[in-house]
């Protein structure tokens, strides 16, 4: 192995000086540029569209609007092919694309859509969730048409004739006989807003129908989707579409599954010019936020704190279209459960279409807001109780091997041990800063990844021993090309620096089920070890016959293969193989949910936990939380690349303050009305805690290479809650709704005092 | 957006309902109302509304339609318009009601819903409501002063 160690960061050198290719440098020869006028109406009957004036302007070459698509299979959808490519005949939320300019440059996109009038006959809408289930609520969409399968397993449970796309229920034990046996129940409800995405990159797509099919350079997460769903709405084969994925800037799930890219396409269609289209951030927060959530939790204990049951009831305002939101409702049920024995439970979910920006997958889909609503809980039990926090904790913990639900996969890690290094870390941290006045709040979140076991990457080992690592796990920021680089070299025994990982194109790359859901490094780990076992076997045929020794006694070294104390370089080896001084070998790694003898099938692949701990001080005059110090503690299984694998979690942390402290996208009057970077407020420096401590335990314990687990979004789980808790344990301020703004921090402990 | 006022008045519905159809002295109690012009009496009416909101100048050519009335007693009206530069749409639906109360007077009451749609809302709907507020306030205070000169 090289004695060098590697960057951790090899990229971030290009990415500060501005050297890093995001989709928006790209430029395809003869490209122009377009524009999406959006409805200002939350819910509205499209009465006609007159682009004529805007075609008169020079420089427009081309305007799409509803009547365009009618060629098209013109719906699409993950779950419910519910969304147009564009608005047809009408609007559903304020900013649905309605109309689409292609232009000579963007100003001129820009001016012509002033030139476009849009007749409108506004409709009743329903902007929140509780009021859109009502039998009077105005129905979003008429029809629920499903798919299956397609594009996680499954399929949706709409209610026909209403505004429900997706229901979900499970149930173990008596739950209803174990609550009039408890000494308590405690119920509550608990609301988690809408949050945007917030990427520093805004979603920006090219897309070009060239002789040979259609390309598409995106900032998706899931090219195979992409191409899949292009693949429909334009009738096209697979073969014929090509989406290639340069660095992204942040995805979160706002990238993920499908987004702007049929839009991007059907433009480029009509104007029969490569066409790009890059968002303003306010844009990007018109095409997707995290869904928000009414929780409802009801335990039942004994008084010495023993859980005995719980029932959860989760609503989740969907927004206009489904996307991935009946994931989302089942994966917010599951999160609710919480790291501890319930004897008895049961989970009920659902998710209602709303005249919103469409809900969508975001890190930790669900988890954030189940997880708001179950640890809150926790503390308010042990508040009336008189116990510690930490003790009803422990005294409920699942072990190592439990059953979170007796048809899941047991719970994979100790959350005791984290609990207990995170108490460690705070105490110390609190010690070295006795001065100032704190409060502790502690939480602990468990998420069950919706990972499709389904990926697969090429190793090209060149003539010269270099190494292409050739897949579609997009660099979304996550480090994840140079983890799979890491990984690569490991496994072909090979210094980091020999190998490179290319960028994502699926005409080259072979398929990967998408990047998100904590998945990429330990699937795509996976799937380099089975290339390299091929790499390795071919290696060792070849030297076999032209070294003519025994194939099992080749070893990979640095460069080249050792045979006892033998040595031949790749290109050696491979110039008496092909005769030739030139050459590669090609090898194909595979991930099914057969692989590993079966054990990759079984939900969920592994749980994804994290103990969060926090020292709060409160502001009493202004209401305004500062957190000081926060503690991360997470069993990752192994970890790949320190730095990288910290910085995921420091993010996630950072981000879990963001709908902690200030972040919510309101709605009155059906308008969105904070969806600018003036009004939408997401943390800053200041907001970052003076000390932060990430321990990420390697237990060695997951499916992954050298026993890893997939990380990156569980550290977002217990922030929300763990504030709250500090909160409610220093001012005996419970707040059940976020974000915990100052005013809300405010008038609870103003409440509290005069009580 | 809604808002309403009630106030009691010296004077008899006649007196008020002949002010409310006289519509140069509606439009004066009406802030930022110019180029009022009665297109079919008690049916269409237009009107420009100016008014600057935070950093933009908002011009609204708009149509005004008088859906029902009934003399003195009731009118509900309609306005609609755009502002061409911020692309905001702007509408209201007004209910005016005036009724007896005791000797000689009446009770007056305004019930507006104001919809705003498109750029301004997004950018600055706090804004726009303080303003609607406002010119409410000032609506109010200007009509009172009408209705004492009557």
């Amino acid at each position: 192995m090289s004695s060098r160690a590697p960057s951790p960061h090899p990229d971030h050198v290009d990415k500060v000086t501005g050297r890093t290719e995001y989709i928006t440098d790209v430029e395809v020869p003869g490209m122009v540029h377009g524009k999406i006028l959006r409805s200002p109406h939350p819910h509205a009957v499209i009465k006609g569209i007159d682009a004529s004036a805007a075609l008169e302007m020079p420089g427009v070459i081309a305007v799409l609007t509803g009547a365009d698509v009618a060629a098209l299979n013109n719906h699409w959808g993950l779950y419910l092919k519910d969304r147009p490519v564009i608005a047809i005949d009408r609007v559903r939320y304020v900013g649905e694309p309605v109309a689409m300019v292609a232009a000579a440059d963007e100003r001129i996109a820009e001016e012509a859509l002033e030139a476009i009038s849009v007749d409108y006959e506004p409709l009743p809408f329903v902007t929140d969730a509780t009021e859109a289930i009502e039998a009077s609520a105005p129905l979003v969409h008429e029809t629920h048409d499903t798919v299956k399968d397609f594009y996680f397993k499954g399929e949706a449970k709409p209610v026909a004739g209403t505004n429900i796309f997706q229901r979900y229920n499970y149930e173990h034990g008596d739950v209803e006989k174990a609550f009039a046996q408890a000494d308590r129940c405690f119920e509550a409800k608990y609301e988690f807003p809408m949050i945007f995405h917030y990427a520093m990159e805004p979603h920006c797509v090219i897309a070009s129908f060239q002789s040979d099919g259609l390309t598409l350079w995106s900032c998706g997460q899931s090219p195979t989707a992409i191409q899949k769903v292009l693949s429909r709405v334009f009738g096209m084969p697979l073969a014929r579409i090509r989406i290639i994925s340069p660095n992204v800037g942040g995805g979160f799930g706002g990238k993920a599954s499908v987004k702007i890219d049929p839009l991007v396409a059907a433009l480029a269609w009509k104007a029969r010019r490569p066409v790009r289209v890059c968002l303003s951030v306010s844009e990007s927060m018109l095409t997707a936020r995290r869904l928000s959530a009414s929780i409802r939790v009801k335990t039942g204990v004994r008084n010495d704190g023993t859980i005995l049951a719980k029932s959860v009831s989760v609503l989740m305002n969907g927004g206009a279209y489904a996307d991935t939101g009946p994931a989302v409702a089942v994966k917010a049920a599951n999160r609710a459960i919480g790291p501890y024995r319930i004897p008895n439970l049961k989970l009920e979910s659902m998710a209602a279409y709303t005249n919103t920006v469409p809900g969508a997958a975001f890190r930790s889909i669900g988890g954030p807001q189940a997880v708001w609503a179950s640890e809150s809980q926790m503390d308010e039990i042990a508040e009336a109780l008189r116990l510690d926090p930490l003790e009803i904790r422990n005294r409920n913990l699942l072990r190592r091997g439990e059953h979170v639900r007796p048809d899941l996969r047991p719970i994979d890690v100790e959350m005791g041990e984290a609990m207990d290094i995170a108490t460690r870390e705070m105490t110390q941290l609190r010690a070295s800063d006795s001065g100032s006045k704190t409060h502790r709040g502690t939480a602990l979140g468990i998420s069950d990844p919706g990972i499709m076991a389904v990926s697969s990457v090429l190793l090209r080992l060149k003539i010269d021993g270099s190494v292409a690592v050739v897949s579609n796990s997009v660099e979304i920021g996550q480090g994840v090309r140079e983890v799979l680089r890491r990984l690569t070299a490991e496994q072909l025994k090979q210094p980091v620096d020999v190998v490179e990982v290319l960028t994502p194109d699926t005409a080259i790359a072979p398929f990967d089920w998408g990047t998100g859901a904590s998945r990429s490094s330990l699937m795509m780990g996976l799937a380099i070890a089975d290339a390299a076992a091929d790499i390795r076997r071919q290696i060792a045929d070849i030297a076999a016959i032209v070294l003519e020794v025994d194939p099992q006694s080749v070893e990979l070294c640095e460069g080249g293969i050792a045979i006892g104390n033998r040595k031949k370089t790749f290109g050696e080896l491979l110039h008496a193989y092909f005769g030739i001084d030139s050459g590669e070998l090609v090898s194909i790694g595979r991930v099914s949910p057969y692989s590993n003898a079966g054990k990759l099938a079984q939900a969920p692949l592994f749980w994804e936990t994290a103990a969060g701990q926090c020292a709060v001080a409160v502001d009493e005059d202004t209401g305004e939380i500062s957190v000081r110090h926060y503690v991360s503690v997470a069993d990752v299984g192994r970890v790949v690349n320190r730095a990288a694998a910290e910085g995921q979690d420091e993010g996630a942390t950072v981000m879990g303050l963001g709908h902690t402290l200030s972040e919510e996208l309101v709605y009155q009057d059906g308008q969105p009305i904070n969806a600018t970077m003036i009004d939408y407020h997401v943390p800053t420096i200041d907001e970052v805690p003076e000390n932060f401590v990430t321990v990420l335990i390697e237990s060695g314990t997951g499916p992954g290479l050298g026993g890893m687990r997939g990380m990156g979004e569980g550290a977002i789980l217990p922030v929300a809650p763990a504030v709250a808790n500090a909160l409610a344990a220093g001012y005996g301020a419970r707040i059940r709704e976020l974000p915990l703004t100052p005013e809300r921090v405010w008038r609870a402990i103003r409440d509290r005092k005069e009580r | 957006m809604d808002f309403s006022f009630e106030a009691v008045l010296p004077t008899t519905p006649d007196r008020i309902w002949t002010l409310m159809i006289d519509i140069e002295r509606m439009a004066a109690c009406i802030p930022g109302c110019d180029k009022i012009e009665e297109q079919e009496k008690l049916k269409l009416y237009s009107a420009v509304m100016k008014q600057k909101i935070g950093p933009f100048k908002l011009e609204v050519p708009a149509q005004i339609n008088v859906e029902s009335y009934e003399e003195p007693s009731f009118v509900n009206a309609a306005a609609a318009g755009k502002d061409k530069f911020t692309g905001t749409t702007l509408t209201v639906r007004l209910k005016v009601n005036v009724a007896p109360e005791g000797d000689g007077a009446s009770k007056f009451s305004v019930n507006a819903q104001l919809a705003v749609a498109g750029r301004l809302a997004s950018l600055g709907y706090s804004v726009i409501k303080k303003k609607a507020e406002e010119n409410f306030v000032e609506f109010e205070r200007r009509i009172k002063e009408q209705l004492a000169q009557v």
